[in-house]
This record gives structure tokens, C-alpha cells and sequence, in this order.
């Protein structure tokens, strides 16, 4: 019985480690630029993909793939930014909502046309199913503990990042208050064009995790969004570290479920997010 | 037009020299150096709102000129409108002798034109240190350095690890003011610095007004108190409605006078 | 004062940018008659139109009236919903237990399925209006799917495959298919006639104007003294009753309910957004327009259902960067005055 415990909780923290890396990119554009992209789980399953389209048809090792496509993955933040949602993001709170929901579709429904419905998953040989042998009980998966170390890794290079270089500054200065940073001169729609491109790569490490520990299509995206939105409003809008905890916490909660039943996976996710969201819809950290 | 300081280093030349007196007091104004700020016909307008229309305003190097005017006569945006950060521009503007209608911000910054804005207006999650880094690094990087500055201003490197949005009304004004004078500029606009700060704490910012213009820094002041923006500038303008109503030195204008253009003739 | 030379304008005699000259009446009248012969058509249509030509013609209906309601949501509260084809589920759903496992009339269930998606609505509203904006808008969708997983796991109702609606439920509606279509036609007529005139009362009473001041300014309409809090309670609680009824309709066109197909996300929340993006968010006339464009569109691109929904949305995108306000907003300027006319002024706002 207390493996039986042990186990899920286990899971469950480890699944937290890939929901953590869905969640990171939204928090920073939410943090950072203010916008919540709904095709922000399309862009992750966009990058799948890629990675996918990089190492089975046209055999690159993944590694070489990822590496690859690290730096277009920020370019493409950048681009979008620069390209489109600096058009709409000062035309009320609609506009970038709307076309960020246009681009979610586009996204899936190009997907589709590209490479049908059918599931994916990027085969990542050995290291799907290494395991680390505890005990006979318990045993614990390589790539979802590697999933948890990079995802910490991850929070701790932005949290350097953000909070800790002169770049930082600046980006918390927009955020704060963009009028203001114009005012002094600071070259706005850059550095938000400059974030959208950390949230690219952010997107392209998730994606890579994400095609190596679970089954994709065209219509993903929707699923990971919702993913990444639970965590992040369970975590603290804003709050970095809080992502891991509400990560975690998200991880437990379906893995709990889907002890009871499989099928009960995401609605107790889902349960458990309204229940926080009733009590207390600060998230369980305070705003930072 | 003369600037008060040259003028009296020409009244004095001309009496040294008195066969040029006539030539220098009616000369002075074509001959003299072009002054360092100079605005004409400038309008600008916010959608289908017209805020400031034709407006003439020059600055001299050294000069303090104040701007003075009922609420939404067009003082901020007349200020924001020199660093690029209005509506719609039309006229022209001169800075150092360049055009600088249409320039960016940071531009313009950079050539030395800097902002003390309305309300402070400092990023309440950085601190001290942080928001004065930003205001130097988009200066011309030439001029004081953050060291310098706390050398200057203990009272800053005090606070300098402090977020900025745990500060007082007085001790945001005068990061605010720090910030601004980091950027190096030749021109120092300072819109409504005595808002909402006690008098006391005002008249000690005012009192590095002059100090400011010693280091050759010409400074344009906004001010809701018209006394103490008499008081403290060479000449002045008075805002009505997006016009100039009134300008002259400060020190020649008669109270009744102001109150006319201030207030507009009803 | 030195004066700038050879000023390009004479700046006093600058024309305020988008004043409007007087227009004439013409393109008003003209945009009265082509809605007044549109309802005319409607109404008249099952004895024009086929069978199927008044599926489509129901589907038209349902559409428009659920683009309606999203339009009051986001037009003229600044809430965008991602969820509300969940009240449409719910009134799928609920008009099978009605008329199934209740027995009860079905013409009255359609209309009773408006009372239990307005029950729903309540709880719903509570826990989502704890979010802003674009939390909101995930957090309805979030709800949505809740519901969605909860319907698929109710064994009465079908489980995750659904059920179909007994025969008994059709044969009260005709004895014979064009008949059924003919019924199912007119009941969604009546709800989307209903919809409108309802709407349209509604912004024009004291409560409306209270949310057309929100659209145009939501900082000025909380200054004069509307109560934001309630009108976006308000707007949420009207959309779910007619939300409801409509997917009663759907249910009885299919006669069937399933998860997918009655909460379905594609049809009642991405077409009905970009329909409502298109035609024009924040006005009446907007939903119709939208409405038609997508089902002309259908014409041509039909079948081509990916590509579709790329052309859509890629309109959708264009349309926002271009004029927000749609294509009505864009032939509103030629006729001047809205067509259905709810400002209490004539004459161009």
C-alpha cells in the first residue's frame, strides 16, 4: 500500500517536471509582454513536430535536431512578436487574444494538412526506458527525472536571468509599466520581441520533452494550453517558482486520479484547479 | 533671443566697449547663438483631439524657462512632445541645432534631452539602483556615471538596493530626478516635480535647480505653482488651451498679466 | 514670438480626422429593406426551400443566434468566452433527459433546456468570473471541458459514445422527415427571432445602454456611474438560456447527444468566434453578417475542412490588424448610421 502511495506520488511529481516546461514559456509571456497566447500549446506541438519531422524522415540524431532548432524556434517568438502581436497589443485586451486564438487554429489545422491526423511520438531509444532501480518497488524513469532536472534547471536559468542581469531589469521595467519605459527612452517593442524569442526556446525544450514522453497530433495544442494555464494560475500569475509547485501539485492531482481510473486522469486535474480557484484564486503563492 | 546670462555678459562687453553698445543690445538678437532648444508652429494632436496648437517656445543653453497653465492646457504634452512621446506632430523643432521632429526617444535622449515625468513615474519593482541604470544607459553614456551620482547624492546610495516602490513621494522625485540627469542632458524637462510632496521637501529639490543650471544644464520647468515657477525661472510661458497665451522673463511680468493669460479672458 | 516659415498647413483650418459629412438615407433604407426581405425569406423558407436546403438553413439559424450571444459577451463587455459551447452541451443534454428519461413534451423541453442551462450558469459564472480577461477566457474553456468529461461519463446518457433520442421524440415533431425538418426549422426560427428582438430590447433599455457605454469606453461608463460588476453578470446569465435552446435544436437535428457533438468546441466556439470577428464584434448587425460570409464561404472552400478553417482564421487575424470592428464597421461607414438602429439618436454616432 505505501509503494502503492510512494508510486503515485512519485508520478505525479515527475509529471509535474513536464507540465512545469509547458508552463514556462506562458508564464513569461504573461509575466513579461502581459499576454496569455492561446496557441501557445499549438507552438509546442508545432515544435514537436519539427523534431519529429528532423528525426524520422530526414534522420538527424535528436540532439543535432534540437540544437537546430533551439535558435529558429526564438527567432519565430521573435518574428511573431515583432510581426504580428505588436499590431494588436495596444488595441485593447480582444485583439491579441483573437488573433492568438486565429493562430491556434491556423496552427492545428496546417498540422493537419502537413502531416495528417495520425499520433506521433519522437522515439528517443534507450532513454525512454531506463529506469533507476530504487527498490523492487519502486523504480524511477530516467527521461522523467531528467524532465524534472531540466524543468528546475530551466526556472533557475530565468530566474537568473530575469531577476539577476541588467537584461532582467530592463524586462521587468516593461513590465511594470511599458508607458513609462517609453518615456525614458527604453526601445520597447524590442525587448518584448526579445522575451517572445526566450519564450520560443522555452517552447522548442518542451517540445522536445514532450515528444520524447508522450503521444501528439494536430490537436494537442488545446490540451497542453490548458496545462500550462492550470499551472500557472495554481503556481501565482507571475510568480517563477511557483510554476514548479503548481506543477507538482497539477502532477499529483491527475496521477491520483488516474490511480482511481485511468479516465479520471485529467478531470481530476481540472477539479482540483477550479477547488483552488474557488479558495483562492491568488494562486497558492502570493503574487510577487 | 538673448539668454539671460549672455546678455549680461554683453551688457557688461558693451560697456567696456561703447561704441558697440547700440549694435550689441539691438544685434544681439540675430547675431547671437542660436538657442539650444527651438520650437515653431508646433501642433499636436491625440486622435480627433487637438492638443497643442501652433506653438513657438525656445530654450537657451542655461536658461530655466517655466511652463505654466490651468490643468489640460498642454504643459505635459508639450514636454512629452520634445522626447517624442505624443500624438500626431506637426512644425517644427530644433534641438542643438538639429531637427529632431520625428525622432525616437531614445534619439532623442541620447542627444540630450531628458524627462523628470509627471508622477514620478519609476518602476516600483526595480530598485533605486536598477531604475538609475536605465536612465543612464539610454543617455549618452558620456557625463556622470552611477558612482558619481551617489557621490553626489548620499541620500541615494542610501536607498540604492530599496525597491523604488517602497519610497516616499520625496524620495521617488528625486530618483526620478537622478535617473534623468544620468541620461546627460543639455536639457532637463521637469514636469510637475512639486506634485503631491510636501513644501518642505519641495523647496529642497527646488533649491538643486540652480545647481543643475550651473553645470550648464538649461532646464525647462512645469509647474502648477506659479509663484515659486516665477520665482525660480528666467522667463516663462503661459498655456491656455493649447496655446500660448503669455511669455516674457519672469521677473518683468506683472501678477495681473498672468492671471489674464492663465486663466483666459471671460 | 518668431513664427516657423512657410508653415505646409494652415493649421487652424485643420479638419478634425473622421468627421463625418451629412450622409443620405439611402444606404440606411437600403440595409433596412435587404433585412426586412431576409426575414421575410426565413420566414417563408419552408415552403421555398427543400428539405436539406432547411437544414442548412437551421444551422444558419443556430449559428447566428449563438454568434449573437458570444457578441454580447465580448462586444459589449470585454469578455471573451472560450466556453460557451458548454451551455450548449448542457441544453443537448438536458433535452434528452427531458424528453427521454423524463418524458416530457418535446417542444416544451426545448424551451424548458433554456431554464437548465441558465441553472448551470450560475455556478459557472461564480467560479470563472474569478478570473480577468484572458484568464477568464481559458478558465470558461477549462470549465467546458470539465463538463464535456462529465457528460461522457453519466451511463444514463450515453457514456462517451452518447445516445440517440428515441423515436417517439421525432415522430412528435412530424410523422415523416421533410415535415421534422420543417418543425425543427421553425422552432430555431423562433429562438433565433427571439434571440434578437430580445438583444435588441435589451441594449436599447436603460440596462443596455449601461453596455453600450462599456464597448465604447469601459473606463468613461464606470465613471458616469455603470456598474461594471453587474452589467458582465448580467450579459453572462442572458447568453445561457438561448445557449441552451439552441442546443436542444441541435440535439433534435441530429437526433442525437455525445460529448463531441454536442459540446462541440469547433462549432459553437471557433467558427462562432470567427464569425463574429469578421462580421463585426460590438453590433447587431455584425453575428448576420459573419454568418453569411462563413456560409458562403462553405460554398466554395465546403468540404476543404482544414483549409477552411485556415482562410478563417486567417481572415479573423486581418481583420483585427486591419479595423477591428469587422466588416460591418467597415460598410457602416459608407451607410452611416446602424441598421438596426439602438441608440435612441438617428444620426451618425
Amino acid at each position: 500500500m505505501f509503494y502503492v502511495l510512494l508510486n503515485v506520488t512519485v508520478e505525479g511529481v515527475l509529471l509535474g517536471g513536464l507540465y512545469a516546461l509547458f508552463a514556462l514559456g506562458l508564464s513569461f509571456s504573461v509575466g513579461v509582454i502581459k499576454l496569455v497566447n492561446i496557441a501557445h500549446g499549438d507552438l509546442i506541438v508545432l515544435l514537436s513536430f519539427a523534431l519529429y519531422y528532423l528525426t524520422q524522415p530526414l534522420g538527424l540524431p535528436l540532439p543535432v535536431a534540437f540544437l537546430l532548432l533551439l535558435p529558429i524556434a526564438f527567432a519565430l517568438g521573435y518574428v511573431l512578436q515583432t510581426g504580428l502581436l505588436q499590431h494588436v497589443m495596444s488595441k485593447g485586451l480582444l485583439p491579441p487574444l483573437l488573433v492568438t486564438f486565429g493562430l491556434s487554429v491556423i496552427v492545428q489545422n496546417g498540422l493537419l494538412e502537413a502531416f495528417g491526423a495520425d499520433t506521433r511520438s519522437i522515439p528517443g531509444g534507450a532513454l525512454q526506458t531506463a529506469a533507476i532501480r530504487i527498490n523492487d518497488q519502486l523504480y524511477l524513469g530516467v527521461l522523467p527525472v531528467l524532465t524534472l532536472v531540466v524543468a528546475i534547471s530551466s526556472i533557475f536559468a530565468l530566474d537568473l536571468v530575469v531577476y539577476r542581469s541588467r537584461f532582467g531589469a530592463r524586462l521587468r521595467a516593461v513590465a511594470d509599466s511599458p508607458e513609462t519605459a517609453r518615456l525614458i527612452g527604453l526601445p520597447v517593442n524590442r525587448i518584448y520581441a526579445l522575451a517572445l524569442g526566450i519564450v520560443g526556446a522555452t517552447i522548442c525544450v518542451a517540445a522536445l520533452f514532450l515528444g520524447l514522453r508522450m503521444n501528439f497530433d494536430p490537436l494537442s495544442g488545446p490540451g497542453r494550453l490548458i496545462v500550462a494555464f492550470e499551472v500557472i494560475v495554481l503556481g501565482g500569475l507571475g510568480n517563477l517558482w511557483g510554476i514548479l509547485v503548481g506543477a507538482i501539485v497539477l502532477g499529483l492531482a491527475q496521477s491520483i486520479g488516474a490511480e482511481f481510473d485511468i479516465r479520471l486522469q485529467l478531470l481530476a486535474g481540472h477539479l482540483v484547479f477550479l477547488l483552488v480557484l474557488l479558495i483562492r484564486p491568488q494562486g497558492i503563492f502570493k503574487q510577487s | 533671443m538673448a539668454k539671460a546670462g549672455r546678455l549680461e555678459t554683453m551688457i557688461e562687453l558693451s560697456i567696456a566697449s561703447p561704441e558697440s553698445s547700440q549694435r550689441t543690445l539691438s544685434g544681439a538678437t540675430e547675431t547671437s547663438v542660436a538657442p539650444l532648444l527651438n520650437v515653431s508652429g508646433l501642433s499636436v494632436s491625440y486622435d480627433q483631439f487637438r492638443a497643442l496648437s501652433d506653438i513657438d517656445f525656445e530654450v537657451g543653453a542655461g536658461e530655466i524657462v517655466a511652463v505654466i497653465g490651468a490643468n489640460g492646457a498642454g504643459k505635459s504634452t508639450l514636454l512629452k512632445s520634445l522626447i517624442g512621446q505624443s500624438g500626431s506632430m506637426a512644425g517644427h523643432m530644433r534641438f542643438g541645432g538639429k531637427d529632431i521632429i520625428g525622432q525616437s526617444t531614445a534619439q532623442t535622449i541620447a542627444t540630450g534631452i531628458a524627462l523628470v515625468p509627471e508622477g514620478r513615474r519609476l518602476f516600483p519593482s526595480l530598485t533605486v539602483d536598477e531604475n538609475l541604470y536605465l536612465g543612464w544607459e539610454t543617455g549618452s553614456g558620456k557625463g556622470m556615471t552611477l558612482d558619481g551620482l551617489y557621490s553626489e547624492f548620499p541620500l541615494l546610495a542610501a536607498m540604492k538596493n530599496r525597491r523604488a516602490g517602497h519610497l516616499s513621494g520625496g524620495q521617488q522625485q528625486l530618483v526620478a530626478f537622478g535617473r534623468a540627469l544620468l541620461a546627460n542632458p543639455k536639457l532637463l524637462l521637469c514636469d510637475e516635480i512639486s506634485l503631491g510632496l510636501a513644501p518642505k521637501i519641495v523647496d529642497q529639490l527646488y533649491e538643486r535647480i540652480p545647481r543643475i543650471r550651473a553645470q550648464g544644464v538649461a532646464i525647462v520647468i512645469v509647474e502648477q505653482d506659479v509663484s515659486r515657477a516665477l520665482r525660480i525661472s528666467d522667463r516663462f510661458y503661459c498655456l491656455l488651451e493649447g496655446e500660448v497665451s503669455l511669455s516674457g522673463r519672469s521677473r518683468d511680468t506683472s501678477r495681473e498679466a498672468v492671471t489674464h493669460a492663465y486663466f483666459g479672458s471671460h | 514670438m518668431q513664427s516657423a516659415a512657410n508653415p505646409i498647413l494652415d493649421r487652424k483650418s485643420l479638419e478634425v480626422p473622421g468627421a463625418s459629412l451629412r450622409v443620405s438615407q439611402t444606404p440606411v433604407v437600403v440595409g433596412r429593406l435587404v433585412l426586412g426581405i431576409g426575414c421575410l425569406f426565413l420566414c417563408l423558407s419552408p415552403w421555398i426551400l427543400d428539405a436539406n436546403a432547411l437544414q442548412i438553413a437551421t444551422q444558419f439559424l443556430c449559428l447566428v443566434t449563438v454568434a449573437l450571444m458570444w457578441n454580447v459577451l465580448a462586444g459589449y463587455t470585454d469578455i471573451m468566452t472560450l466556453g460557451q459551447h458548454m451551455f450548449v452541451g448542457v441544453g443537448a443534454y438536458a433535452f434528452f433527459g427531458m424528453v427521454s428519461l423524463l418524458g416530457i413534451d418535446p417542444y416544451l423541453a426545448v424551451f424548458a433546456a433554456s431554464a437548465v442551462a441558465l441553472v448551470f450558469a450560475i455556478p459557472v459564472m461564480f467560479v470563472v468570473f474569478r478570473l480577468r480577461a484572458a484568464y477568464l477566457a481559458v478558465g470558461t474553456w477549462v470549465v467546458a471541458e470539465v463538463f464535456l468529461l462529465i457528460a461522457g461519463r453519466i451511463p444514463r446518457f450515453g457514456l462517451g459514445t452518447g445516445i440517440s433520442l428515441p423515436l417517439s421524440v421525432a415522430r412528435a415533431f412530424g410523422s415523416d422527415a421533410s415535415t421534422r425538418a420543417v418543425a425543427v426549422y421553425l422552432l430555431a426560427l423562433v429562438i433565433a427571432m427571439t434571440a434578437y428582438l430580445a438583444t435588441w430590447l435589451l441594449l436599447r433599455s436603460r440596462l443596455g445602454i449601461g453596455l453600450t457605454a462599456i464597448r465604447d469606453n469601459e473606463e468613461a461608463a464606470s465613471a458616469l456611474g455603470v456598474d461594471l460588476v453587474k452589467a458582465r453578470i448580467l450579459a453572462y446569465l442572458w447568453t445561457a438560456p438561448f445557449l441552451g435552446m439552441v442546443g436542444a435544436v441541435v440535439a433534435l437535428q441530429k437526433m442525437r447527444i455525445s460529448p463531441q457533438a454536442s459540446f462541440s468546441f469547433l462549432d459553437w466556439t471557433v467558427f462562432v468566434i470567427f464569425i463574429v470577428v469578421i462580421g463585426g464584434i460590438g453590433s447587431l448587425e455584425g453575428p448576420i453578417i459573419g454568418a453569411v460570409i462563413y456560409f458562403a464561404l462553405r460554398e466554395y472552400l465546403g468540404d476543404l475542412g482544414t483549409w477552411y478553417l485556415i482562410v478563417l482564421g486567417s481572415i479573423s487575424i486581418i481583420v483585427m490588424l486591419i479595423e477591428p470592428r469587422g466588416v460591418w464597421a467597415l460598410l457602416r461607414r459608407y451607410v452611416g448610421q446602424d441598421i438596426i438602429p439602438v441608440s435612441h439618436r438617428s444620426g451618425a454616432a
